[in-house]
């Protein structure tokens, strides 16, 4: 048995971790700024007001955690130690005050339920109502806080989550790239109790729509397009140079009348034309009939 | 034992919503990059439950998540949204993917892109200012530009380049009304063929009583006669 001041002092130490993550997280969070870019691995490089803490335990701190990634990890870390340890403090109190079959099962049910949504997702993916996969998004957008949703040069999305530094917000990738979304907090998406950005790289994704600067001060016409003489392409405010000429051919037939025609086409495969009987059939029948009446009504009287 | 079975039972009650809560705790604790990983890992399972999955710009600003499946009555995409179904198509060939399955998002009855959004707000907005569209010298500009840095397009607006105005629903609408324009000849049997048949049925029974009472019991009429109503049944002769 494990003495019950033991199992008290233990869930005070999770407390008490959990509290000074949780402050570490929220002092991090009240200050984005950032002295790194994504690409000098000093990204995280964070500004925190440290004057409540003396310069040598900020040395300290620097010298455990002085990079954005020790940082990560060092806080991932201690978030699955705090998890873990208010898990374990629990059985511990299952153990010493019911004994080991208690804090065997507790254990056991923990792992069955913890791996049952999982197994379900899995198993049934397919027969899960749409409101799961919603209930999903909501969690994730909970969990992101706020998010990006790109679409990166390839055309493939990714949702992740929505970073921010002195230059604006971003979005890094699997790839480890990132996207950056210029953008006001009051633009975003509200979705899910959290914030949404939807947004798509610039780059050879937008190589098929791109125009080239015609140089030169020359406004005479470059082509002719429906007997239109058409302007010489000019780059002025340093953006991405487009045409609306190609645009107009990847959108050709968009939002048509297509899907009238075919929903129309289909009722009439299935309820079209008609469906009554024919002449011949309706002659053939009133013979039928005549003979059937004939017969009736002569065995009837011969009765 | 029994005690014991409760503490199970708590386990298994902590387990489940550990599902939810141990993700998120780790994710409140863990700073950014663990709430990337924790949102990553419910987006992969939200695909895996939706399969094929579209993100639809609502008409109010907002936007929805719902599954689709394909339709080859329609070749699109069949969606309910609001308990309304309708279709969307992937005319401008965006539909990708989101953690490893179908993906897209749409607005009414086209899957769009952040890219294509953003060219109809640029677009729109160069038509306002003059700059592309017919110039003073009789000629055209069609180029203008838009950021480098990618924008968080306004993906109503999306609409403004779609070349027609379908709606998403219009499709199930024409079926509905097409399949009620076809009603009336649906029917299997019309009023004229239905007194037709009575009449036959009649004009038998008319002829076995006309045969029962003139046919039977005379010497050569037993042939005569019915061949005689049988014409004028048949309206022959008399």
């Amino acid at each position: 048995m494990i003495p019950t001041p033991v199992v008290v002092g233990v869930l005070a130490l999770v407390a008490i971790a959990g509290s000074g993550a949780y402050w570490y997280y929220r002092a991090e969070s009240a200050d984005e700024g950032f002295t790194g870019t994504p690409d000098d691995g000093l990204v995280g490089e964070k500004n925190v007001d440290f004057s409540a803490v003396s310069d040598f335990a900020r040395r300290v701190a620097d010298a455990v955690w002085g990079t954005a990634a020790k940082r990560a990890r060092l806080r991932m870390a201690g978030a699955v130690f705090v998890v873990g340890a208010v898990f374990a403090a629990l059985t511990v109190v299952a153990i010493s005050g019911w004994g080991l079959l208690s804090g065997a099962l507790f254990l056991g049910g923990l792992f069955a339920g913890a791996t049952l949504p999982p197994a379900m997702i899995l198993a049934f993916r397919d027969g899960l109502p749409g409101i799961v996969g919603i209930g999903l998004a909501i969690a994730g957008q909970v969990a992101f806080g706020k998010a990006g949703l790109v679409r990166r040069e390839d055309g493939q999305y990714e949702w992740g989550a929505l970073r921010e530094d002195r230059d604006g917000y971003f979005v890094r990738l699997d790839t480890g790239d990132t996207i950056r979304v210029d953008a006001d907090r009051g633009e975003l998406f509200a979705f899910g109790f959290g914030q949404l950005a939807v947004a798509e790289a610039h780059g050879a994704n937008v190589d098929p729509y791109r125009e080239t600067d015609t140089p030169g001060d020359s406004e005479q016409p470059v082509e002719q397009r429906a007997g239109f003489a058409v302007a010489p392409p000019r780059e002025e405010d340093g953006g991405i140079l487009v045409t609306l000429a190609k645009i107009q051919r990847a959108v050709r037939g968009s939002a048509s009348s297509k899907l009238v025609r075919r929903g129309r086409d289909k009722a009439l495969d299935d309820a079209g034309g008609t469906g009554q009987i024919s002449q011949l059939w309706t002659m053939a029948f009133a013979t039928v009939l005549m003979l059937v009446g004939f017969g009736m009504t002569a065995g009837v009287l011969l009765l | 034992m029994l005690l014991a079975i409760t503490w199970g039972l708590v386990g298994g009650i902590l387990g489940v919503s550990s599902f939810v809560l141990v993700p998120w705790a780790l994710a409140f604790l863990g700073g950014v990059e663990m709430r990337d990983r924790v949102g990553r890992y419910y987006i992969s399972q939200m695909m895996t439950v939706l399969g094929d999955a579209t993100m639809t710009v609502r008409e109010q600003g907002g936007v929805a998540i719902a599954s689709v499946s394909f339709d080859p009555d329609f070749a699109a995409d069949k969606v309910t949204i609001g308990g309304e179904t309708g279709h969307v198509a992937d005319t401008l060939n965006v539909k990708s993917r989101l953690a490893n399955k179908p993906f897209g998002l749409s607005l009414g009855p086209e899957y769009i892109s952040p890219l294509f959004a953003e060219f109809a707000e640029y677009a729109s907005d160069a038509k306002a200012e003059s700059r592309v569209g017919l110039v003073s010298d009789g000629g055209v500009r069609l180029d203008f530009e838009i950021p480098e840095t990618p924008t968080i397009p306004d993906l109503r607006g999306t609409y403004r380049i779609f070349d027609g105005d379908a709606e998403r629903r219009f499709g199930t609408l024409s079926k509905s009304w097409a399949v009620k324009s076809q009603e009336k000849f649906g029917k299997r049997i019309s009023l004229g063929q239905t007194l037709v048949l009575m009449g036959a049925f009649a004009v038998g029974s008319g002829m076995a009583i006309l045969t029962m009472k003139y046919g039977t019991g005379g010497g050569g009429g037993g042939v005569s006669v019915p061949i005689q109503v049988g014409l004028t049944a048949a309206g022959v002769g008399a």
